[in-house]
């Protein structure tokens, strides 16, 4: 691999191209000469540059200072930072003298110019330039180049100079006439000696205190300043945070800076913080890079040191973090060709990188600078798990540009970085790959699907909770774009990497047709879209409902409760009197999408209003719950004391599992039947560890069905109280079955916990494998057979948990509790009182009034009973050991 | 009202006082106990929601392994030794020499948490509160100390709080239980009585229970009584692990 091309690297030294530039700086610069003074305009780093080459030196113009005082003054930042950009330049030693006007004795003056000089010195120390390469001199008045006896000419006579030679050797100076020679911004690490591999802009990663990027800095009012409090300074966008510290640097009452970069806060000008002595700070991170590559920075001279204790901590662990990203920026190789053929496979190695068990890092084609993490510009990328020694692989180099071939880390405490990066020149008539290897020559199709699950109407800027099945490769996510936007890599409205376990998103701010998808990324096709889903996003409307639409009715104020069962929807509830419902209907988007689960609205009969409803076809902003089999239950503004009742019915009846199954066995109506396939049925879950005591048990019941793509079905399910792995526990369910092996996600209401089976066709109708206590890894796998037991329609028979009674039922009606319960925290006054009385007489309120009983087992235990124990009511033994000798417990 | 309460002021202490001591008994069917003395100032975190207020000292609190449960008894540590299945007297266990704990950073973590009596908005408050994690550097100079742990913690939001005040209960440690308040409004006062634990048990880890009583006086007490909503009582084990130098 080559080295970035140094700057000016390869560019010609000749003289006469010097001589030629300087010409043409001279025509296009009148001013050019000693005749400026402080506060004439700053000269730019190309015009510096051209009046050394001719005189040897330049006045720094508009580098000034406080009155009487070597304190330089924020508006020379832009002669400064076009010195300090042209020193880079050109390299090579150089001076900095002070000159002052003829007012006061010699010896004044001489202290003055050599302080100001100093001044000046130290800023371009602080903003990268070598101090080796530096120095600094006073000369007083006694080199004038204009008459003292006049303003103007003493104005010109208080200058600051850099003097030295340049000459046609000076790296990177020289190049194409016209061409300018500095860039339009530098920072320390572009300068001289390029290394290889190229240092990465913007911080050196040597720091102490004094230098702290990436961090900020706040007084916490603690403790006031002691003199001097400070000021915060306005800096131009290009500022850099070198040119904060360096102010603070020249500046004998400032303890500490804070550099704010243009672009964070939201604010155009970058802000440069100086601080006075004695005042308390807090310390705070900030990873990111703004404006121009830009980044927060802070730090303390020496003797100003008072951090908040935390702060400390925090310091050392900036340090250390940028220490360790420095070395890898010493040690780390990326191994690749600079031109590649586009749309085909490139090899690429790195030596020195971080180990895949470590973090995240990753190498990537992209279209950003080096500090810039934009998926946006993002092209392909390979991890370096997924190498499958750590250290080499292939990735898909994209269609022809110029791109930006790099290795990037994803620090845990530091933020992401880009650790080595150089050019990469695709086009079509590249060089064959340096490795050819196993390049492949066509891309075979990608045999990888995923599936997704969503709501699909919600409400702007309402969480959305997405299950799906996928490959999971390393770096796979799913997102929200704006439909239609299919190109859109950025990450849209909302994304997350998935892992298997349920995702967050945020939906949009604003109404519309969206996208959700599955992205992977595909080890042998690259970034691929695997599934993609509608997603619409409604603001709510009051919903009030006309006679006309109610579907089905429960009236009277008083009486029996009405058991709803509409098999073709799939629906089973329970209505108080007095309330109706909409016809359950499952609706569709634009885009022909169909929801999984049918909407409709539980309203009062009375006034027609709608109080609850279920799977809104518009989504609301009141308070929603996910039920017991995963409807979306969202209570409107009109819930009032009664509606609770009602409220807490459905809480605990809506559902198409356990209460079908319960209904069955009491040879009450039909039974709802799934289209007959291959998985749709009921399926027992049984456990498989010949020698257990278990060994045979039942321990999940779920009722299937087959999606029209037999590779997919779902359902829900429920699991034993007391036996298998994860008990008490019903949800949904989704499956994948690919040729002999079957993969089965089961997740309760809140997606939180769930099992994961895996397994192996086991004759007919049957599976062997493992179920899996998902997310949790430390629960061994347990041995289980999945088999079916009924077709749908078909008569079955289980233990009574299976149908519901007893203990099924009194689970979910627990589960409808601890749905109550959620809701409570958002009833106010009488209506938490009513909900209140619900859940006791639902008798399954638990810590909200009622008192726990004693445990059975102790007030049987014979050794309590013989000392006349009393119980302690809600303290677990476990709790008490950790209270009273925590160092024995297990 | 919990979370200004739990962090009323890790502030301020008082030199450690001697307490009159209960047995305390580790014990599993069968099996016997492990026996040790136990600080009766401890008794009202152990008793949570029997135990503020009471004055009547058991002479051994139970920890009844087999049945997870936690028993008060009149009984003498030996004779519920005995009745556990063990011989003799009951042995005593003698607690870890002084530990020294770490400088770095460390973290709270809710582990669990049992109420009783308290209105939904209060459970909702402390279930959220097992999420939150709250971290702070320290610098033990020398020894475990709850103050030092508390001297960055964020300050008092609640005016009319007593301060805490910590007291040495032995090796590694720590009590205080003097926290308390009172706030009325339109008639209607609540009362906020507060224990908290702290014990290092290795040089990385605390372990702690926090014990709070709320009662509620006034106009909306009977209201909230009819609930079983008056009176509050909250157990809180944490613990606190020093996760980064």
């Amino acid at each position: 691999m080559k080295p970035f091309p140094r700057r000016g690297a390869g560019l010609s030294h000749d003289t006469s191209i010097l001589r030629s530039f300087a010409l043409l700086a001279c025509l296009a610069l009148p001013s050019v000469g000693h005749a400026q003074s402080a506060n004439a305009p700053p000269l730019a780093c190309a015009q510096l540059v051209e009046t050394l080459s001719i005189d040897g030196r330049v006045a720094l113009q508009g580098v000034t200072f406080d009155f009487n005082r070597a304190t330089l003054r924020p508006d020379s930042l832009p002669a400064l930072i076009a010195a300090r950009d042209a020193i880079v330049t050109l390299g090579g030693a150089w001076g900095i003298e002070g000159h002052t006007d003829n007012i006061g004795n010699r010896g004044y003056n001489q202290a003055l110019s050599e302080a100001r000089a100093g001044s000046v010195r130290d800023w371009l120390v602080s903003a990268g330039v070598s101090p080796e390469h530096l120095t600094a001199q006073g000369f007083s008045f006694d080199r004038p180049i204009a008459d003292n006896g006049t303003d103007a000419g003493r104005a010109q006579n208080r200058r600051v100079e850099l003097v030295g030679a340049v000459t046609p050797d000076m790296l990177g100076f020289g190049g194409p006439a016209g061409a300018d020679p500095c860039p339009d911004t530098l920072t320390p690490g572009t300068q001289s000696a390029v290394a290889t591999p190229p240092p990465i802009p913007d911080w050196s990663g040597a720091s102490g205190q004094e230098w702290l990027p990436f961090s900020n800095l706040m007084p916490t009012g603690n403790a006031g300043a002691t003199g001097w409090p400070g000021e915060r300074l306005d800096l131009p966008p290009g500022a850099r945070p070198q040119a904060c510290q360096a102010l603070c640097t020249a500046n004998s009452q400032c303890a500490a800076f804070s550099f704010e970069p243009a672009g964070s806060f939201f604010v155009e000008n970058a802000r440069c913080v100086l601080i006075g002595y004695g005042t308390e700070l807090n310390l705070t991170r900030d990873n990111g890079y703004y404006d121009g590559g830009t980044f927060f920075a802070s730090g303390l001279k020496a003797d100003a040191r008072l951090l908040t204790p935390q702060s400390e901590g925090l310091a050392a662990q900036i340090i250390a973090d940028l220490a360790e990203i420095a070395r890898l920026r010493d040690t780390v190789r990326l191994i690749a060709p600079e031109s590649h053929a586009p749309e085909s496979w490139m090899d690429v190695a790195l030596e020195g990188a971080v180990p895949a068990e470590a973090y995240r890092s990753y190498v990537e084609i992209t279209l950003s600078p080096d500090h810039d993490f934009d998926w946006r510009t993002s092209r392909a990328s390979l991890f370096v798990h997924d190498m499958a020694d750590g250290r080499s692989g292939q990735i898909w180099v994209p269609e022809p540009g110029a791109y930006t071939l790099r290795y990037g880390i994803e620090h845990p405490t530091a933020g992401q970085h880009t650790i080595v990066a150089q050019p990469l020149t695709v086009t079509a008539q590249a060089a064959e790959p340096l490795r050819s290897g196993a390049a492949p020559t066509t891309i075979p199709a990608t045999s990888a699907t995923a599936r997704l699950s969503f709501p699909m109407v919600v409400a702007p800027g309402d969480s959305i909770v997405v299950t799906y099945t996928g490959p999971l490769n390393s770096g796979d996510w799913v997102d929200i774009i704006t439909m239609g936007n299919d190109d859109d890599m950025s990450g849209g409205w909302s994304w997350a990497y998935v892992s298997g376990d349920p995702v967050a998103l945020t939906a949009p701010g604003a109404e519309g047709d969206y996208t959700l998808r599955y992205v992977a990324e595909d080890p042998v096709q690259g970034r691929v879209v695997l599934a993609q889903d509608s997603l619409v996003v409604r603001t709510p409307a009051p919903v009030t409902v006309a006679s006309a639409e109610i579907f089905l009715r429960c009236d009277g104020s008083t009486g029996p409760f009405c058991e709803i069962r509409l098999p073709a929807q799939d629906v089973v509830l329970t209505l108080a009197a007095g309330y109706g419902m909409t016809e359950p209907l499952f609706t569709e988007t634009a885009g022909g999408a169909r929801a999984e689960r049918p909407s409709f609205d539980l309203l009062r009969l009375a006034d027609g209003v709608a109080v609850m409803l279920v799977n809104a076809r518009q989504a609301q902003t009141a308070y929603c719950q996910t039920g017991l089999s995963g409807d979306e239950i969202c209570l409107t503004h009109a819930f009032g004391d009664a509606d609770a009742v009602l409220a807490g019915l459905v809480f605990g009846s809506l559902t198409n599992t356990a209460m079908m199954a319960e209904l069955d066995a009491m040879g009450g109506e039909e039974m709802p039947l799934a289209d007959d396939g291959g998985m749709s049925g009921v399926w027992v879950f049984r456990i498989d560890m010949p020698g257990s005591p278990e060994d045979g048990a039942s321990f999940v019941l779920a009722d299937l069905t087959e999606d029209a793509d037999p590779m997919f079905f779902s359902g829900t399910f429920l699991t034993a109280p007391d036996i298998g792995p994860l008990t008490g526990l019903s949800g949904d369910l989704r499956g994948v079955i690919a040729g002999e092996t079957i993969n089965i996600s089961m997740s309760g209401p809140d997606g939180a916990a769930g099992l994961v089976f895996t397994g192996t066709a086991y004759g007919d109708a049957a599976y062997r494998g493992t179920a899996s206590v998902m997310p949790s890894a430390l629960t061994p796998p347990t041995g289980a057979i999945v088999a079916r037991i009924a077709a749908p329609g078909e008569d079955w028979d289980g233990p009574p948990w299976m149908k519901g009674q007893p203990d099924g039922m009194e689970a979910a009606m627990q589960m409808g509790a601890q749905a109550l319960q959620g809701l409570l925290g958002d009833l106010q006054g009488e209506d938490r009182a009513m909900a209140e009385l619900l859940g006791t007489i639902m008798g399954t309120m638990g810590g909200a009034g009622a008192q726990r009983p004693a445990p059975d087992a102790v007030a049987a235990s014979p050794a309590v009973t013989a000392l006349q124990g009393t119980i302690i009511d809600g303290l677990s033994a476990d709790e008490a050991l950790g209270l009273i000798a925590p160092h024995l417990e297990d | 009202m919990w979370k200004p309460v739990l962090f009323v002021a890790l502030v301020t202490s008082v030199p450690s006082q001697a307490q009159p001591q209960t047995g305390g008994a580790i014990c599993r069917e069968g099996q016997g106990c492990v026996c040790l003395s136990l600080d009766t100032g401890l008794l009202p975190v152990i008793m949570g929601a029997d135990g503020i207020g009471d004055t009547t000292l058991p002479d051994t609190i139970i920890v009844d392994r087999t049945n997870n449960a936690t028993i008060r008894t009149g009984r003498s540590i030996h004779e519920v030794h005995r009745a556990y299945g063990g011989q003799g007297e009951c042995p005593a266990d003698e607690p870890p020499g002084p530990i020294m704990p770490l400088d770095g950073t460390w973290q709270w973590r809710t582990l669990s948490e049992t109420t009783s009596g308290c209105p939904p908005m209060m459970a909702g408050a402390i279930a959220a509160s097992r999420t939150e994690t709250l971290s702070t550097s320290v610098v033990w100079e020398g020894g475990f100390d709850p103050r030092r742990l508390a001297a960055s913690l964020p300050a008092p939001e609640m005016s009319g709080m007593s301060a805490y005040e910590w007291r040495e209960l032995g090796p590694n440690r720590w009590l205080s239980d003097n926290i308390s308040g009172r706030e009325c409004e339109d008639g209607t006062c609540v009362s906020v009585a507060l224990a908290l634990s702290m014990t290092l048990v290795a040089p990385t880890r605390i372990s702690g229970v926090l014990t709070m009583r709320s009662q509620v006086e006034g106009a909306q007490a009977a209201i909230l009584a009819g609930f079983g909503m008056a009176d509050c009582r909250i157990r809180m084990r944490y613990q606190i692990d020093r996760i980064a130098p």
